[in-house]
Order: C-alpha cells, then structure tokens, then sequence
C-alpha cells in the first residue's frame, strides 16, 4: 500500500495535476469576490442610463458564497474533466494490466489511488477557499469565519462524492471519456430533484451544498446555523464516497485486462 | 514436475472460442517456445496464465499456483514475471524508477530494487538512459525495459509475450541470448510467430494453431520426427545440373528431385543407399560436385508439415509423442497461407 502510495503522490508531481486544480481553486477564489465587488459597476456600465435595478447590499458572504458558487458548478466539472480517466485511463493505457500481473491487490490500488487523489482534490479546493476569505477580507470586509468553516465543511462532503463517483464510473466503463458522461448526469441531476422532492434536497447529497450558502447567508438573508439535515446530507456524501470506491472496487475485481 | 500445467483449458470470446481445450506440460526451467500464427491463441493463453483472463473452462496451475479469474491469488502474481507484447509503463517515469517502482511491489527494500534495477538495465542496454523518462523511449527500448521488468521479482516462471517482435537485429540477438542464459533459473514461456526465434533458444516447442495444440515435444524431438530424408546437391553448371537429375530420376530410391537455388533439393525412400549412391552418378555425369550434404531439418519444416495436417515421414525417425491425431484436417493450407502472409 505504502509503494503505491508513493507512486500516486509522484504521479501527482510529475504530471498536469499538480497544477491544475489548484491553479483553478485559486483563480475561483479570487474571482469570487473580486466579481461581487465589480458587479454594481459591471451592471451600471453595462446598463448605461437604462439601468434602474434596485441591486442588494453585496457583503462579505455574498464573496464566500461566489466562490463556492463557482467551484460547485465550474470546479466539480473540472474535477470531473480531470479524473475521468484515474482507472478508465490505466485500463486504456495497459499499465492496469502492467500492475494487475504484479502482487497488487485491486482493492490496495484503488485505495490508495481514491485517497491520494482524492486528498488533493480536497486540497485545492481549501486553498480557493483560503484564498477567497482573503480577498473577500480585502475587497468586502471581514467575513464571519465561523459560517465560512461551516460552509466549506458542508461543501467539502459534495467534492468529495463527485470525485468519488467520477472514480466509480471511471473503473465501470473503458473509455474515459464515457466516464466523464456518465460523471456529469448526477451532477445536474441531484440539484434538479432536489428542487422537485423537498426531502431529497434537504437530506441528500446536494442538501449539503445548499445548507452551506444558507449557512454564510449570502444575497442579504441572515446567517443561519447549520442545520440538521445539513449534516444528514454531508455524512451521507462521506458513506456515498465509501460506496463508490468499493463500488469501483467490485468492477475492478471482475475486470479482464 | 512440471511448472505449468494446462487441462482443458478453454477461453471463449463472444461466441469465438480462441483457445480450444488446450491440454500440456511445461517442465520447470525449460524455454518453451509457443509457436503459431496470428490469432492461434498464444496472447489468450498466456493472459491466462497470467491472471489477466479467467478461462470459461479447464484448469491450469503455474508454479503450483492455480490460475481461476481475473484475480488470480497474489502468492501465484509473487512468482510470475510477464511482459505483454505490447509493454506498457507510467510515461512519466524513469526507466530506473520503472524498474524500483516493480522491485518494491515484490517486497524489495528501495535499495535492494535499485541494485537489481541497474544490474537488469545493464543486461537490457539500458543503463544509459536510466534517469530518462520512459516517455521518450522507442518501442524497442520499452520492450527491453518490459524484459527487465519481467525479471525484477525473480520469478519461477516468466511468460514473454513476442519479446523480440519490435528489436532490430542486434538487439533481437541481446534479447533471444538472454533468454537463452536464463535456461534452467526459471522456466519460461515465450510466445512468437517468428519461427527462427524460438528454434534459436527454446528447448520445448509447443504449436497452436485456431486455439489447438497440433504438437508438443522437446524441440530436438519434434525436428527428429518431422526429419525428411533430404539431400542437398549442386553441381557447377546448370546444364550439367540439368544432366544429374535426368540420370537421377531412373533410381528406385528417389521420390522427388527440385531445383532449390543453385542446386538440387532430392527427396529420397531409402537414404543409405541415397547417400553410398549419389556420388558416382554425378561422376557418371562428368559433372563437377560442388556440395553434398544431409538437409538438416528446422522448424519452419516441421511447422508447415503440421499446419497443413500432414503425418511425419513414414521413414523419418520416430521419437517425440505430438498431438497430430487431434489436428483439424483440411484446415492447414489456409492457415499456412495465412500465416506466410502475416510474416511476409
């Protein structure tokens, strides 16, 4: 395990990974609330004369809340885009076949593949996160930390699922590019039933999500604690991400390479 | 005792059967050269053995490791090495991280797997392009890279899937010597449809042909059993040649006179008297001898014999046991015209 936890830290190194995802965090986080201290001014000119909109008090959440904003709907499809291939890709390679004829146990390798992988994912979406608080302190003023952290633990559950079952639909089908499809559908489609059947958008996956931009209290609502559903839906995302490697786990075992 | 086994093994694709109740023996620390066409069922078969593929019928154990499923147990993977025809690597590694990356997946200490590692890309040509990423290399490097990682774990059994198909001919020659000087370490399956390869090193030959065993011997044997009573003859002059084999034809002892090259090929009934004979008739001819000599048989003969169904010489010597009696009759012309055209 430790061997081929070594090789996925180096492989992370070595390739554009390493880069990327961070890279796209980062650039979220700037651009979360840089884009909510720009946006009166971005709507006037854009508007000219014509323009007679009553707009909200933009605030400090309001960045917070951009930020993750952007990194549900942009970042998670990259994440997708990234990570489509983490098995499809070493089955398509033959390097699967090259390390499946050594004495490597499938569940080992996907382990460590989903943990190494999966830990950088989450990274780099903490570091947008670090980076959006200090320009939201920058351009909008002092956040509320407490809600933020709230916010992000919730958020952190869904990033976590979506890698997760980019990873079981990665190791369910041979080409990459079909994993990524089929990678996308829930995406859109837990956000939709959820507005459809109250209890799913409560307490399922995408309830999480949700409960965190309550949390900040973005667009003048008021902050609200962290509710119990919310916290339904984040442990239900963690046991889902446990499902989909063992999920993965059970295509790989049967897998012929 | 034999390190491989194979009982009715049997493996089906989607209605296609590529390997057809294959049934032998591969004694410990002999190179088995596994001859046949493209599309024999050699890759399928080594897959096999190698845990790649599960079998839809039959039994097969490697190193006294049964082979089931796609997840053939981990103590059977400690002691195979396998290089794919086609080996794959992480691009991004280095030939030397490639190599201690493997090493430390059979339990090696980092520096015993980077002793070994150097040490195998010494023997494969490697060692100077060790810290060059694998992302660069040509095929034929990635297969001398593939050879080396075969052997990192030391294995009992080494299944080699065409290891020289992609090497120039020095390194072909690298390759085959090495393969020659692990004789009697382990025991090796080499697969290949390069029949010169597998006369050069292997000891044991075994023919497939449509996912069939047609035979199987110690290769000495096989040629023994498929040896022709054939004489080479060439004579200075094409006339005086045309003069030899008109003054041939009236002996009982011959079966058939061609032109081959320059000289004579002449297949004979009773080669004793062939041989005490032939040099007088020339004589006779006042033609100038040039060479006479016993054809030594190779394996092309015995592989074309075998593909197209035919027995061995009634008159040839008798030794190895094959598998002829279940070879499908009528089917060797196509599958040798077939085959003569994929090697062209």
């Amino acid at each position: 395990m430790r061997v081929l936890v070594g090789k996925e830290i180096l492989e992370l190194r070595r390739t554009f990974r390493f880069i990327i995802l961070p890279a796209l965090f980062l650039v979220f986080g700037i651009l979360g609330p840089a884009v909510i201290r720009a946006l009166p001014l971005i709507l006037k000119n854009a508007g000219g004369q014509q323009f007679d909109m009553q707009l909200p008090e933009f605030g400090p959440a309001d960045g917070l809340a951009q930020y993750l904003e952007l990194s549900r709907q942009m970042g998670l499809l990259a994440v997708i885009v990234v990570y489509m291939g983490i098995v499809a890709g070493e089955r398509k390679d033959g390097t699967l076949a090259m390390l499946f004829v050594k004495p490597v146990s499938r569940l080992d390798f996907l382990w460590a593949r989903w943990a190494v992988n999966g830990i950088y994912v989450l990274i780099s979406f903490l570091l947008g996160c670090v980076v959006a608080v200090l320009y939201t302190l920058l351009l909008l003023g002092r956040p509320d930390y407490g809600a933020m952290a709230a916010a992000t633990g919730l958020y952190v559950t869904y990033v976590l699922l979506v890698f997760s079952w980019t990873t079981l639909f990665s190791a369910l089908v041979r080409s990459p590019a079909a994993a990524a499809g089929l990678s996308v559908v829930p995406l859109f489609l837990l956000g939709l039933l959820g507005y459809v059947w109250k209890p799913l958008g409560l307490y399922g996956p995408y309830g999480a999500t949700a409960a965190g931009t309550a949390v900040i209290g973005a667009s003048g609502m008021p902050s609200v604690p962290v509710p119990g559903s919310a916290l339904v839906s984040a442990a239900l995302n963690v046991a889902l991400s446990v499902l989909c490697v063992l999920g993965a786990y059970r295509a790989l075992r049967r897998a012929e390479l | 005792m034999n390190a491989i086994e194979l009982d009715g093994l049997t493996r089906d694709f989607d209605g296609f059967r590529a390997v057809d109740h294959l049934t032998l023996g591969v004694p410990r620390g002999e190179v088995y050269g596994f001859l046949g066409p493209n599309g024999a069922g050699k890759t399928t078969t080594l897959k096999m053995l190698a845990g790649l593929l599960a079998p839809t019928a039959g039994r097969a154990t490697v190193a006294g490791e049964p082979v089931g499923s796609g997840t053939s147990s981990l103590s059977l993977r400690r002691k195979v090495g396998f290089l794919a025809e086609e080996p794959s690597f992480y691009p991004w590694m280095t030939a030397v991280e490639s190599l201690v990356f493997v090493g430390r997946l059979f339990g090696a200490e980092t520096a015993e797997a980077k002793r070994r590692a150097d040490e195998l890309l010494k023997i494969v040509d490697l060692a100077g392009r060790r810290k060059d990423r694998i992302r660069g290399f040509s095929r034929g490097m990635r297969q001398r890279l593939g050879i080396a990682q075969a052997l990192m774990g030391k294995p009992e059994v080494l299944l080699l899937d065409e290891p020289a198909s992609a090497l120039d001919p020095i390194g072909r020659k690298e390759i085959l010597d090495l393969i020659a000087s692990l004789r009697g370490e382990a025991t090796i399956v080499m697969s290949s449809h390069v029949l010169d390869d597998v006369q050069r090193v292997s000891t044991w030959v075994g023919i497939l042909q449509e996912g069939r065993l047609l035979a199987e011997a110690p290769l000495e044997e096989l040629l023994l059993r498929y040896a022709q009573p054939v004489f080479h003859l060439e004579v200075a002059g094409l006339q005086e040649r045309e003069r030899v084999a008109t003054r041939l034809r009236g002996e009982p002892w011959l079966r058939e006179i061609v032109g081959e090259g320059g000289g004579l090929r002449i297949l004979v009934a009773d080669p004793e008297a062939a041989q005490l004979r032939i040099p007088g008739l020339v004589a006779e001819t006042e033609a100038h001898l040039v060479e006479f000599a016993t054809v030594t048989p190779t394996l092309e003969d015995v592989f074309i014999h075998l593909v197209r169904g035919e027995a061995p010489p009634d008159d040839g010597p008798r030794g190895a046991q094959t598998g002829l009696d279940d070879a499908p009759p009528e089917t060797g012309g196509d599958a040798l015209r077939a085959y003569r055209d994929e090697t062209r």
